[in-house]
């Protein structure tokens, strides 16, 4: 009995050597590398990208077969994402000599196999991801502070005042410090049948019947105004059945509340992670969200991505407040608005901000050439690259390309949306967002359904806010 | 007779319902996949596609490397059921046919592990395979699936062996088999329907499983088909229902091939082991 207990103490004595023994050796591959490779001129050519000549593709000069040898590994999530990251690595590895590698994961499940990693792995040098996820790694230490490699190894075109302010601020920026570069923006836009607005015989039975004239609405009353006209249970003379649609559903339908609560001066956190919504703003947004649902579809709370999308590119919705992926659907063979529909603001001139940024792990085995990376995909030129996987620009002089602006009609619109975007979809407070996102929904589900009164709703979200923060030790 | 015949014919109606039910989802499946969007977003619906046309396979084997899962799933499928049945047969013969102390224990031991949900041994998992550098290997998927499928592999056969008499190990033990003998000349070949059982649910197990490869996985030459499906999938944008079908097309074919080559097995298979002799 002795003898098999004194081999059963071996095995274990062994295998905790072996296991140390591994752990140490990884533990020594975390020491950063230092470029290596020889600096030669790097001359990189890629394809025009809507006929723009792309010419600093070798992050100005600074990249020259340094990192030869030095190996980055981005993670993210499958699709565009990564097909996006990868278009743009092929032309990084050539100008810098360091291999890229991205590793992606499905939507659903990617954030918590990344945390995950950042945790415990530390397999990843660079993560792309959405902007509060960003936020909570910074929050948790898991990413690192850029402004050390923005003074000593920064292209000298990285000019950070040409990314879009509010993404600048939202994106970029985490407790005063620069912890990601913004990478794919996101704003809530307001789609419309521009060819119903510009009927002048709409547009005479709109004015003989409200008085006004019709016009695409910028603020709160011309939105009720327009929805209730175009709505056929209200006006049986309407073109369109439904005079709103959004996603009511669950996990979506908190949208319809935040594009409004901005607009009435509202917001849902401070600085000090403190609730800034149980006020005038909150229920007035609560409010307008329970008129809208008048002129909604009946079905409007089973309404998800696919679903809101076909039903406004069947012509039955006047008006839609969605992400921009909706344009793919209007320009789709099966829509009947191809061409029929306009972009704008949403009404009330505060939409909700999605977007994704780029960040480097505090683990990051080679952080240089992982800067330069970052930097790269996130340049002038870098941006353009990503353009046809669609990742829209970031900066402003991209924008400011005729080609970039002719090439999607959204494009005004959407700078005009991230610039006055002020709510991230994703409440910015650190490991609780997500835990958040659900408090808003079930609450605005509840006021949907006529289950809670929008005050009720305001008091049990704001409570459950107060508790969920307080649990992870933010302050209040 | 006629009585007979009603029976009959409510017998075959439930059953021809049966197969609708659980065919038409494969038949939906297999023509969306050959339908392009157009044809799959129509209403009313198209049941018979009016044009054929083979662009979602060739999307996925282009743009979302389905040959490269595939082989991974089949590779780490096929080497979980041979290697876990044999340890498991070797370990239901041993249960089955040696009295030793402690045997209730381990038996019980065994079937513990199945009971404890799989989510929990995830970050165990991933710890030491990291310390042991076999995360983001097949090899790691493999060792982790044949951990997950013993138990109940041990205990079915436990229960096929124990069907077989006595009188049979007996009477080999006097002709002078070998134990190894008897187990493989003897109760191995008595117990092929069961062997077949087994292993189709773990062929399937391992096939299937999603949370564990999640984890372990982390390059696309490694993925297995539900990590490669599930990544074709992207929010804020419509589902590719057409590649998704072409896709599980592509992974059901295994699953039918199983069907057809093993049915004459299956039947005895399920129901051996059920009652002791």
């Amino acid at each position: 009995m002795k003898k098999k207990f004194n081999i059963m103490l071996l095995c274990v004595l062994t295998l905790t050597f072996v296991l140390s023994a591994c752990g140490s050796k990884s533990a020594d591959s975390g020491k950063p590398a230092e470029p290596k490779g020889e600096f030669k001129e790097a001359k990189v050519e890629a394809p025009d990208v809507l006929g723009i000549k792309l010419t600093d593709l070798n992050g100005g000069g600074t990249l020259g077969g340094q990192y030869k040898g030095q190996k980055i590994v981005v993670a993210t999530r499958t699709g565009d994402f990564a097909d996006a990251l990868k278009n743009a690595a092929k032309y990084f590895e050539e100008a810098s000599g360091a291999t890229v590698e991205v590793q992606s994961f499905p939507a659903g499940n990617d954030i918590e196999k990344i945390q995950l990693d950042l945790n415990t792995g530390h397999h990843f040098d660079a993560v792309l991801m959405p902007v509060a996820n960003v936020h909570g790694y910074a929050e948790g230490g898991l990413i690192q502070d850029l402004q050390p490699f923005i003074n000593s190894v920064a292209s000298p075109n990285l000019d950070l005042d040409d990314f879009i302010p509010s993404l600048w601020k939202s994106y970029g920026l985490y407790k005063g410090r620069m912890v990601a570069f913004p990478y794919k923006p996101d704003s809530q836009l307001f789609f419309y049948r521009k060819d119903l607005f510009e009927d002048p015989e709409i547009q005479k039975q709109y004015k003989d019947k409200t008085g006004k004239d019709l016009a695409v609405p910028a603020t709160v009353e011309d939105f009720l105004s327009v929805a209730e006209f175009f709505t056929k249970k209200s006006n049986p003379d309407s073109p369109t059945k439904y005079g709103y649609s959004s996603m009511a559903s669950k996990t979506n339908s908190r949208l319809i509340w935040q594009n409004r609560l901005a607009a009435f001066g509202g917001k849902d956190v401070d600085e000090n992670f403190k609730p800034a919504f149980n006020n005038e703003a909150g229920l007035k947004a609560m409010q307008t969200m329970l008129e809208l649902k008048k002129f909604a579809p009946d079905e409007w709370l089973q309404l998800g991505w696919d679903e809101a999308n076909a039903l406004f590119a069947s012509g039955e919705v006047a008006m839609m407040e969605q992400w921009p992926g909706l344009y793919s659907t209007i320009d789709g063979e099966q829509s009947k608005v191809k061409g029929k529909v306009g972009f704008g603001v949403t009404p009330g001139g505060a939409p909700t901000m999605g977007g994704w940024a780029i960040a480097m792990t505090n683990t990051a085995k080679n952080p240089e050439a992982t800067y330069k990376f970052l930097e790269y995909v996130t340049s002038k030129d870098g941006e353009l690259l990503k353009i046809n996987n669609t990742m829209d620009p970031t900066r402003t002089s991209n924008y400011n390309r005729p080609e970039v602006l002719e090439s999607n009609p959204m494009y005004p619109a959407l700078l005009d949306s991230l610039s006055a975007a002020q709510i991230l979809v994703d409440p910015d407070v650190p490991f609780v967002s997500a835990k958040l996102n659900d408090i808003m929904e079930n609450a605005i589900q509840g006021v949907l359904r006529g289950e809670l009164t929008p005050q009720a709703a305001l008091d049990d979200m704001e409570q459950n806010f107060i508790k969920e923060i307080k649990a992870v030790g933010l302050s209040l | 007779m006629k009585k007979h015949n009603a029976e009959k014919f409510a017998l075959y109606l439930l059953l021809a319902l049966f197969v609708i039910v659980f065919l038409f989802p494969i038949y939906w499946a297999v023509t969306t996949s050959f339908k392009t969007p157009g044809q799959i977003m129509k209403v009313p619906p198209e049941f018979f596609p009016s044009n054929w046309n083979l662009q979602n396979y060739v999307e996925v084997f282009t743009k979302h490397q389905i040959g490269t899962y595939f082989i991974n799933s089949l590779v780490v499928a096929v080497t979980t059921t041979l290697c876990a049945i044999i340890v498991a047969t070797f370990a239901g013969y041993g249960f089955s046919r040696f009295k030793f102390r402690g045997r209730a224990f381990w038996q019980y031991a065994i079937i513990v592990m199945r009971m404890v949900p799989g989510l929990v041994f995830i970050i165990p998992y991933y710890i030491i395979f990291q310390k042991l550098g076999i995360l983001d290997t097949l090899f790691g998927l493999i060792i982790v699936y044949i951990t997950a499928a013993l138990p109940l592999a041990i205990w079915l056969f436990m229960g096929f062996f124990d069907e077989l008499p006595t009188e049979m190990f007996e009477a080999a033990k006097i002709d002078g088999c070998s134990e190894f003998g008897t187990y493989w000349r003897i109760a191995l070949p008595l117990i092929v329907p069961g062997i077949v059982v087994a292993a189709i649910l773990v062929f399937l197990a391992a096939y299937n499983e999603f949370s564990l490869s999640l984890v372990l996985i982390f390059t696309d030459q490694n993925k297995t088909l539900p990590l490669g499906i599930s990544g074709m999938i992207q929010l804020q944008k419509d589902t590719p229902f057409g590649t998704l079908a072409a896709a599980g097309t592509i992974a059901f074919i295994p699953a039918l091939v199983l069907a057809l080559t093993t049915q004459k097995y299956v039947q005895a298979g399920i129901t051996a082991g059920a009652v002791k002799g």
